[in-house]
């Protein structure tokens, strides 16, 4: 008499049961069903039938060229010939050119949105509902977070499949599209402050750079790596939920105690900065992860 | 089901032993003789695999030059997480997608391009299973490009469902899904030629 394991019909199995890459317990179960039941022997015969034409289909292919070898030499020496790492002077150029390559595959409503966002703190400033800095403190984490969360990924570049299947590794794509988009948000922040201690007065221009790049660097690293983890919809919402928290804080809805501890937190870049260095480390690891070749279904290739 | 007689467990065949890693470790401490070696080991299926892809024999000669250069510059980065075939074969479709895009050539049927059998056998000829066989291997030449491709990797390449997931990006279901679908239409092929006749 057969167990329930044995009568589940094994047609799935079958393919990976004939190719060998069925583990041993599963092979195991499907030869004890196979024994009992004609409908999977008959798919199996099919399957075998397949199984080998397709070695005969690769027989009759052509064999490549005789000189391609050569070929395949003579395109590496040329590339090594070229290659940046003996000579500094031709490394900067080789990274210039990797960050140059990278602006138009940087999404083009990233740079709009940004100075549009930075560009509203500026006024807010102006109006002067609160302290020197505080509207900027505000808005410049926020502009890096979104900037950020939209820098890598399938869903956010098409072309990320031809970067990665080039000699430039995932890596380097990567930290160019963050050097990009972090140099230009630093900027129009810095510029927003100059602006704005130059219309106030009141604040040297250190002291409101201080007030936001701290939390600017943690939130957008925290955006980054979320984006890379869950998509960067799920990034931008959960930086743009923990900052609303942050700036809540101000007022009452937390014990004081708590509330202190996460104002001292946000307020301290010796802490932030070093926490947005380690979020950008993980980064780099979680893309070495997906691999060269893994890009279309990189959410399979996480760690569970 | 009598036809099913012949039907052994034996015939299951083992996997060959994946000595490719090592090759791909010596590759990336720059020994020249490691990928030569690889590329004659590799090129027959690697370039099989390609001409499927591409329908044209120029263009695979040109991708599988690429996917060696591309495999002497990332060697380095090979991790042994995945079988030294499964990301040799990765690398060889990704460059064949860019040459196609770059080209704008859709992806085809390879019957008229390759050296293979454009026609199906003439029905006298299936009588012997040599016969049979090459009628099957014949209609898997006019299948659709997904749908060959998965029956390739899975009976020529003998790679796992996971392993064919990671090659096209696609959930394990939909490998299990795409070659079921693959086996319904190659029946179908050739159960019109044998209504034909």
């Amino acid at each position: 008499m057969m167990n329930r394991e044995t009568t589940a019909h094994v047609a799935d199995m079958l393919p990976a049961y004939l190719n060998g890459t069925l583990d041993a317990g599963l092979a195991a179960r499907v030869e004890a069903h196979l024994s009992g039941c004609a409908a999977c022997r008959t798919e199996l015969a099919e399957w075998r039938a397949i199984a080998e034409a397709a070695p005969i289909l690769y027989q009759q292919s052509p064999i490549p060229d005789d000189t391609l070898l050569s070929r395949v030499w003579s395109e590496i020496d040329r590339a090594e010939a070229e290659t940046p790492h003996r000579r500094p002077a031709l490394r900067l150029a080789w990274l210039w050119s990797l960050l140059v390559g990278q602006l138009p595959l940087v999404r083009r409503g990233i740079w709009t949105a940004s100075a549009l966002t930075m560009a509203l703190g500026c006024i807010i400033e102006l109006l002067r509902p609160y302290g020197v800095g505080k509207a900027l403190a505000v808005v410049a984490p926020v502009v890096a977070a979104m900037g950020i969360a939209f820098v890598y990924g399938p869903e956010n570049d098409p072309s990320l499949e031809i970067a990665l299947a080039t000699p430039t590794s995932p890596r380097l794509v990567l930290l160019g599209r963050l050097t990009l988009i972090y140099a230009y948000d630093i900027l129009l922040a810095v510029i927003a402050s100059a602006a704005i201690t130059a219309a106030r007065g009141g604040m040297g221009l250190w002291p409101v750079i201080v007030l936001w790049l701290g939390p600017m660097l943690f939130l957008s690293a925290l955006s980054l790596v979320l984006s890379l983890l869950f998509g960067s919809a799920t990034g931008i919402s959960a930086a743009l939920v923990i900052w609303a928290a942050r700036i809540m804080a101000d007022g009452h809805w937390l014990p004081t105690g708590d509330r202190n501890l996460f104002i001292r937190f946000w307020g301290s870049n010796m802490l932030l900065i070093p926490l947005a260095v380690a979020l950008l480390l993980a980064a780099f690891v979680s893309v070495s992860w997906q691999g060269r070749f893994i890009v279309g279904n990189r959410h399979s290739h996480l760690p569970a | 089901v009598d036809s099913v007689g012949t039907w052994e467990i034996g015939s299951v065949h083992e996997r060959p032993a994946d000595a490719g890693g090592e090759l791909i470790a010596r590759i990336a401490s720059g020994d020249r003789d490691a990928l030569t070696e690889l590329y004659h080991r590799e090129r027959q299926p690697l370039f099989a695999y390609i001409v499927h892809l591409t329908a044209n024999v120029e263009i695979a000669e040109e991708v599988l030059q690429d996917t060696f250069v591309a495999v002497w510059k990332s060697a380095g980065d090979f991790a042994g997480r995945s079988r030294a075939r499964t990301w040799l074969i990765g690398i060889a479709r990704r460059q064949a997608h860019n040459t196609l895009r770059r080209r704008t050539l859709p992806r085809a049927d390879i019957a008229a391009a390759a050296h293979l059998p454009g026609t199906l056998p003439e029905p006298e000829e299936r009588a012997t299973t040599a016969a049979a066989r090459e009628e099957v291997v014949a209609a898997m030449a006019h299948l659709s490009a997904d749908h060959r491709e998965a029956l390739v990797l899975a009976f020529a390449h003998d790679l796992s469902y996971q392993e064919m997931a990671d090659i096209l990006g696609i959930p394990v279901g939909t490998v299990k899904s795409r070659l079921n679908g693959a086996k319904r239409a190659l029946k179908a092929l050739l159960d019109v030629q044998r209504e034909a006749t």
